[in-house]
């Protein structure tokens, strides 16, 4: 249940915000100017309200759609990210947002159609352009409050140069069910070994929860992928890979895998400071990790065995073709600053 | 450690009856309490009217109760409201200074025994309802000057409502007596004690191990740090207790070196040895 819901005065009379509120009568309404002024404060903390965070609803006025990492596609001609919300419902230690954000809050920008828009001029109708939407943000996860992908099966739907894809470690795919399948909305799946998972993913479905989700998305006709963002070192990684790879596609069958993205765990030295003071007993951010330029990850020569493990792990269900290993030379997404947005 | 920051003497006393707390005589500046609420100590201060007495008495009570980051801070303290019925017990989710027209927002992430309301902090006391919310003298100054001590999540005002537009202040016989606000308030104590049992787990979640806190005060006693090296002995020790989160204060403190540089290297060369240990 969401306790307390922050409006901005912009948005107060949006239909959007307004049915957001209708389905939350018992959130206490507080009006606010901008969600910078909640979300962007310094004087508070993120782990702490991760316990209990509360949604905002805003306005985003710019930068709508992005570029998505030079390094970063699963085969498209060009790819571009975009944030309608910001933070998640989960609290997966391993997450960059909890060093990018200061605040654990839900941020919705309730004008989608604005988002939409600058996907057209982003589109090209002679290139397959991929526009991603869970950077920021699991996809699904806020479904049922956002109503965001209701909104945006039937702009893709006569759009069918322009791909979209719901990345997600949810379950929330009721809606996509009820819906007849577009061959350009992929939803992506996100997974780590069982182990990473129970020690990693807190409130995250478990593995066979999220494969039954999968599986039912992929019965109805929607592609459906796999990301193996961040591949998590244990001293068992291959074997751990192995098994959730079996159990991956004992689930979904290789002919209705869209693609598989994979990359190590790596993140800016900022964030990896403020993720320690965050969780100072975390020793997932302290093993095996060492400091490369302005990146903290693990060795090269761990990172090019994990890598090469699991593609090669990868080839026995799937073709090359379909496999997109990130092995980076450079930094991910760079923080962005929210507070001219 | 809990601190209660209220205005008036008056507003001071239920406090003072519920938690037993002891006045600090050598305090002359502000009247100040102290007490002991199972393991909570907790701290008192009376500023007087108006946000400027309510930013000086916080500052003040942050220095007395020694300078420790990330504590509880609780305003307590009547409040002007245009419906709500006397009595009514209201938790501030947004605190608006009028004068400077500047918002706060606690952070409302432990659970409430009250519902939630905007308290507007006005310079001088007005004779009309006519804002949207609780009307105070102290809220915004406090909560602003908290905000350089603790985190907002920890920071909270609570107000009961004094006067309304049916009963309002200047139509009542005077100010409010001691004792019809001692009436007011002592009906609150259980839940604000309740309350800020809520809040110790989140500040508690703030303060350093007490290991850690132990054996860096031991090397530094021992040994000359530079602010850098002060900085990566508590990184390595803290990554020391990350890896082995069962290790004791007398394990973390047991090195012996000469110089920082060369206990650095051996912190470091340990952590080697206990991330293998892990694998």
């Amino acid at each position: 249940m969401i306790p307390l819901i922050y409006v901005e005065a912009e948005v107060m009379e949006h239909p959007r915000t307004q049915a957001i509120l209708a389905r939350h009568p018992r959130a206490t309404l507080v009006p606010i100017e901008r969600y910078g002024e909640i979300f962007n404060s310094k004087q508070q903390h993120f782990a702490l309200q991760k316990s209990r965070p509360a949604l905002i609803l805003a306005r985003k006025h710019a930068n709508f759609v992005q570029p998505a990492p030079s390094a970063y596609g699963v085969g498209g001609d060009a790819n571009f990210y975009f944030s309608h919300m910001l933070n998640c419902l989960y609290d997966c230690r391993y997450c960059f947002l909890q060093g990018m954000y200061r605040s654990a809050h839900y941020v919705v920008f309730v004008n989608y159609e604005d988002f939409f828009a600058a996907i057209d001029q982003h589109r090209d109708p002679q290139r397959a352009h991929w526009f991603f939407s869970g950077y920021d943000a699991d996809s699904l996860v806020l479904e049922p409050v956002t109503a965001f992908v209701e909104a945006a099966l039937p702009f893709f739907a006569t759009r069918p140069d322009a791909w979209l894809e719901l990345r997600t470690k949810s379950t929330q795919v009721s809606h996509l069910l009820t819906q007849p399948p577009l061959h350009n909305v992929v939803t992506a799946f996100s997974f780590t070994p069982e182990p990473v998972w129970q020690a990693t993913e807190h409130r995250v479905p478990s593995i066979a929860k999220r494969l039954e989700a999968m599986r039912a998305l992929a019965a109805h006709g929607w592609p459906v992928a796999l990301r193996l963002d961040p591949l998590i070192y244990q001293p068992t990684f291959a074997a751990d890979y192995a098994t959730l790879l079996e159990q991956i596609f004992q689930a979904v069958t290789p002919a209705a895998m869209h693609s598989v993205t994979l990359g190590p765990f790596r993140m800016p030295k900022g964030f990896h400071r403020t993720l320690q003071n965050l969780y100072p007993t975390e020793a997932l951010f302290v093993a095996h990790l060492h400091e490369r330029d302005a990146m903290v990850s693990y060795a090269p020569e761990v990172e090019a065995d994990m890598v090469g493990e699991v593609t090669r792990l990868l080839e026995d269900y799937l073709p090359q073709a379909r496999i997109f290993p990130n092995l980076p030379t450079s930094a991910p997404l760079a923080p962005i600053d929210v507070r001219h947005q | 450690m809990i601190r209660l920051v209220v205005a008036y003497a008056a507003e001071a006393r239920a406090l003072i009856d519920y938690f037993k707390l002891k006045r600090l005589h050598d305090q002359n500046a502000f009247v100040c309490y102290r007490g002991q609420e199972t393991t909570a100590d907790i701290w008192l201060i009376v500023s007087g009217p108006g946000k400027l007495a309510a930013v000086a008495a916080t500052a003040h009570l942050q220095g007395l109760s020694g300078f420790q980051r990330d504590q509880i801070w609780l305003n307590l303290g009547i409040a002007g409201h245009r419906d709500l019925p006397l009595g009514t017990a209201r938790l501030c989710h947004k605190i608006i200074d009028v004068n400077s027209q500047t918002s706060y927002y606690p952070q409302l992430v432990a659970k409430s025994p009250w519902p939630s309301e905007t308290v507007h902090t006005l310079t001088q006391p007005e004779q009309h309802y006519l804002r949207d919310g609780l009307l105070d003298l102290e809220a915004s100054g406090f909560f602003q000057a908290a905000l350089r001590y603790s985190s907002s999540e920890l920071i909270h005002a609570v107000k009961v409502v004094s006067d309304n537009a049916a009963q309002p202040w200047h139509a009542q016989a005077g100010a409010p007596s001691k004792d019809s606000i001692n009436q007011l308030l002592a009906p609150l104590m259980p839940a604000l004690a309740d309350f800020s049992q809520a809040l110790a787990p989140l500040s508690a979640q703030l303060q350093d191990d007490l290991r850690l806190t132990q054996a860096s005060a031991h090397y530094q006693e021992a040994l000359h740090f530079t602010h850098s090296q002060q900085q990566q002995l508590q990184q390595q020790l803290r990554a020391w207790l990350a890896l082995a989160p069962h290790s004791s204060a007398e394990a973390l403190s047991a090195l012996h070196a000469r110089s920082a540089t060369e206990l650095l290297s051996q912190l470091a060369q340990r952590l080697r040895q206990v991330a293998k240990a892990r694998a």
